[in-house]
């Protein structure tokens, strides 16, 4: 049973969240602006596959911190310290990208600015990619564990 | 009702929810299955409740602050997100 959780936790983790940490780190790059820039790397189209594939595998990834969880039931390791501060971190990154990266790739999209929005969006990913290779991290080093 | 909004209020319910039960336990047969499986899940629910109203947008300011309240959070962010829908 743990075996069975740990490898859908973790496969879930590269396969879900991976493709969201690169599709939200190329949108900024492809979303129209509204001036003419000259830039000749901006596409609508390829904006919106990013968008989709961000929205789509994003709410997939809820699997990650659902078996995580379970996970951390069945091995008895929901007190420890490591366990709950990556969950914050992954309460604060689904937050972010539920609430804030997708909703204004969709108003990138919708309604083109300046780029004003897009730089807003690329810290914002900056933030989401930061808070998961902390989380990697914390999975990794497990700081305060009680066995090794 | 806007998504974010839709989706603060179902956690939050659930939230509510899984306090009770936690305290319907302790009240009665004090069960240690029930504490350690709701208890996490209890935790997870909160923490979402917590970070949902911090990071969605056009909340209001009592919103996200009840929403963080340990304890008071679930009911408060029940009632404040159907004050919200109305106010909408």
């Amino acid at each position: 049973m743990e075996s069975l959780l740990l490898s859908a936790h973790v496969l879930a983790g590269i396969l879900l969240v991976g493709p969201v940490a690169v599709t939200a780190s190329l949108f900024p790059r492809y979303a129209p602006v509204s001036a003419t820039t000259g830039e000749t790397h901006r596409n609508a189209d390829i904006a919106r596959l990013l968008h989709r594939v961000t929205r789509g595998y994003g709410a997939a990834a809820l699997v990650v911190p659902v078996v995580g969880l379970a996970l951390a039931g069945v091995q008895g390791r929901t007190t420890e310290v490591w366990v709950i501060v990556a969950m914050v971190l992954t309460a604060v990154a689904g937050g972010l990208l539920a609430l804030q990266i997708a909703p204004r790739q969709r108003e990138a999209l919708d309604a083109p600015d300046d780029g004003a929005q897009l730089r807003r969006l690329g810290m914002l990913t900056g933030v989401f990619n930061l808070l998961w290779a902390l989380v990697v991290v914390l999975m990794i080093v497990r700081p305060g564990s009680s066995y090794p | 009702m806007s998504g974010p909004l839709r989706v603060l209020g179902v956690l939050s319910v659930l939230e509510l929810a899984s306090v009770l039960v936690l305290l319907g336990n302790l009240a009665t047969v004090h069960d240690p299955t029930v504490t350690s499986v709701l208890g996490p899940v209890h935790g997870a629910l909160y923490l979402s409740v917590a970070t949902n109203a911090l990071l969605a947008r056009r909340l209001t300011a009592r919103t996200r602050i009840g929403a963080v309240l340990p304890g008071l959070s679930g009911p408060l962010t029940v009632l404040n997100v159907r004050r919200e829908a109305r106010a909408s």
